[in-house]
């Protein structure tokens, strides 16, 4: 009790304090449909489907909800044990509500509860990145910025309890993986790594990167690759078999994006500009870095900017990068006006986007009429105020110039 | 809150009674085919219904009609006729009448179509096969189809003022349909705020 109290009062006590008053606030009143769509996959767990890809590829006639479920399978083993331990605090009418996609659903009395307890889990990984962030300091000023600068960031807010998404989860794992490495434990940060990208991808994206500048021996560099590549294809294995699997997870619209931005060069071939990038970092890394492990928060903050700058980004996919912008602004604070910049322009794009649920949508909770409010694209496409694609290119165009400047900053030989 | 009450105070000039907003599939018009959709209206006072349209290429620029009548008695309420250069590639077009006054609890028909329409030009409307409303279906021709139209029916709320009190009275009702979360809530909230204050 005295080590309780002895914690509150200190000055992460106090900020941790003021940090859950203001998520309990806005947990139970934000609401995206994807937490939904992503429990009411989880929710097949609990009836003994396996092969979720399959399940929906069968039954997809009979479902209320026809999407495919596009992650790898650890996400839906793991929250579909989440969601099972979450269920007795959820109420009796949970399943209903994950299986009502009429009318009904925005005037649910239950979404409240369903909200702040679907997010306890968000919550808990969100404050334990916020003192993981603090390890990456040995000043104890710098600690208390990086604290203070993650849970009160509005984008983490946004990100985190608007969008709800489970993407803290894979990033608060692939920083986990970058500080083991940073701390000498380089096998155990690979295997991390790995284990991040069973849960989403992109971490598999910094592992040529996390094994070069980790590594001291080739010998060491092929262990962490290697130990970064297990826990993927290890829950991947079973499934690679079955085509709707393939379909879903690696060749589904999320997972194509990156590839899209390209310069054609005739006959049907294009030069992926986010792979000729990515391969001329990774020299970069190898040549004029190699085995400085702190270079590796830089890289894969540089990685994570390049694919906001080359591919029409998923919202969520901003809770990748939050943690690496933190931890550059507080070791470079003049970074203050471009990551502001890049934050803004990322809301533009994002409000852009021609779906309701990413802005005034989230508040249907408070007000069900949000449902029915056009959202900017609408507003700008129907009165014929402008054209919105136009807007949002130009946005995005600024998005990625800010994005070059940071990025250049930070892999500066001299930084 | 504050914020949330002002955005719906001057955001919100019409309050939604159902929303329907799922469903890709997409049925033609054209000809005598008649695509509609039943419901119940649960306020007074209907006056809006969004539909979700498309109009391929914007290649129709026929004459489109909307008509709204009782379910039951089949008795003409409303009619509105558009062209298809009001409906985008796609878009949500707006259908708005009159208010109906005693609509609440009132068994609705609408549906539209466009007879110089052909299969070639034919204007699009968006709907789910799934029946995810369990208090109308989508029909075709006077026949139940299986599933439901994507549609948004609204209510005229009057004045600003109603908007910000009916607002607070359904969140408030809603909020207080599950009592023991929201004790508990409150509880967690309050425990944070004297905790930050006392230590």
């Amino acid at each position: 009790m005295k080590r309780v109290k002895k914690f509150l009062k200190s000055f992460y006590g106090q900020v941790l304090l003021m940090a859950l008053f203001i998520r309990f606030l806005l947990m139970p009143f934000l609401y995206h449909p994807d937490i939904k769509s992503h429990h009411f996959h989880f929710y097949f767990l609990s009836q003994k489907v396996f092969n979720i890809y399959q399940y929906l590829a069968d039954n997809i006639q009979n479902l209320p909800y026809t999407d495919t479920f596009n992650y790898p399978p650890l996400v839906y083993y793991v929250f579909g044990i989440i969601q099972l331990f979450l269920r007795p605090f959820l109420g009796g009418e949970f399943i209903s509500w994950l299986f009502d996609w009429g009318p009904e659903r925005i005037f649910n009395p239950g979404i409240f509860r369903y909200l702040f307890v679907l997010k306890i889990p968000y919550l808990i990984l969100d404050i334990l990145t916020a003192f993981l962030l603090t390890q990456f300091f040995q000043n104890r000023k710098q600690k208390q910025k990086v604290f203070l600068l993650w849970l009160f960031n509005p984008i983490v807010l946004y990100a985190i309890y608007g969008l709800g998404h489970f993407d803290i989860l894979p990033s608060f794992l692939a920083l986990l993986a970058i500080l083991l490495v940073l701390k000498n434990k380089e096998n155990l940060g690979g295997l991390t790594l790995g284990i991040a990208a069973a849960f989403k991808t992109y971490p598999l994206l910094f592992l040529p990167f996390l094994a070069v500048l980790g590594g001291k021996k080739t010998k060491d560099r092929i262990m962490i690759f290697v130990l970064g590549l297990i826990p993927y294809s290890l829950t991947c294995l079973p499934f690679l078999n079955s085509v709707v699997f393939r379909r879903s997870v690696f060749f589904s619209g999320l997972s194509q994006r990156f590839f899209q931005a390209g310069i054609p060069l005739g006959f049907g071939e294009n030069l992926i500009i986010f792979i000729a990038v990515l391969t001329f970092l990774f020299f970069l890394a190898f040549h004029s870095f190699s085995q400085q492990k702190e270079k590796i928060i830089s890289f894969s903050l540089a990685i994570l900017l390049l694919a906001f700058s080359f591919s029409h980004f998923h919202p969520q996919w901003i809770i990748w990068i939050l943690p690496f912008l933190t931890i550059v602004l507080v070791k470079k604070p003049s970074l203050l006006l471009p990551q502001t910049i890049f934050y803004l322009a990322f809301l533009g794009v994002v409000f852009l986007f021609n779906d309701r649920a990413q802005l005034l949508g989230l508040l249907t909770p408070i007000n069900p009429d949000f449902v029915g409010v056009p959202n900017i694209f609408e507003v700008l496409r129907n009165k014929n105020i402008i054209d919105p694609f136009l807007i949002q290119s130009l946005i995005h165009s600024i998005l990625a110039g800010t994005a070059f400047w940071v990025g250049w900053q930070v892999l500066k030989k001299n930084e | 809150m504050f914020f949330v009450l002002l955005l719906s105070a001057f955001g919100v000039r019409k309050r939604v009674d159902i929303a329907q907003t799922r469903g890709e599939h997409l049925f033609q018009i054209y000809g005598d085919r008649k695509v509609g959709q039943t419901f119940i209206a649960s306020r007074n006072n209907l006056n809006i219904i969004f539909l979700d349209l498309k109009n391929a290429a914007l290649r129709n620029q026929q004459p489109i009609y909307f008509h709204l009548e009782e379910a039951e008695t089949a008795q003409s309420l409303r009619e509105i006729e558009i062209s298809g250069l009001n409906v985008g590639d796609p878009s949500s077009v707006r259908f708005q009448f009159n208010p109906i006054l005693d609509s609440a609890g009132k068994s609705y028909r609408f549906y539209l179509d466009s007879p110089t329409s052909t299969e070639e030009d034919a204007i699009e409307v968006y709907y789910s096969p799934q029946n995810l409303y369990s208090e109308g279906e989508m029909i075709i021709d006077d026949q139940k189809f299986g599933g439901e139209l994507r549609f948004t029916s609204y209510y005229y709320p009057g004045s600003k003022t109603t908007v910000i009190r009916e607002t607070i009275k359904d969140l408030m009702a809603r909020l207080l349909t599950d009592k023991s979360f929201m004790i508990v809530y409150l509880a967690l909230l309050f425990l944070i705020a004297g905790l930050s204050l006392v230590i």
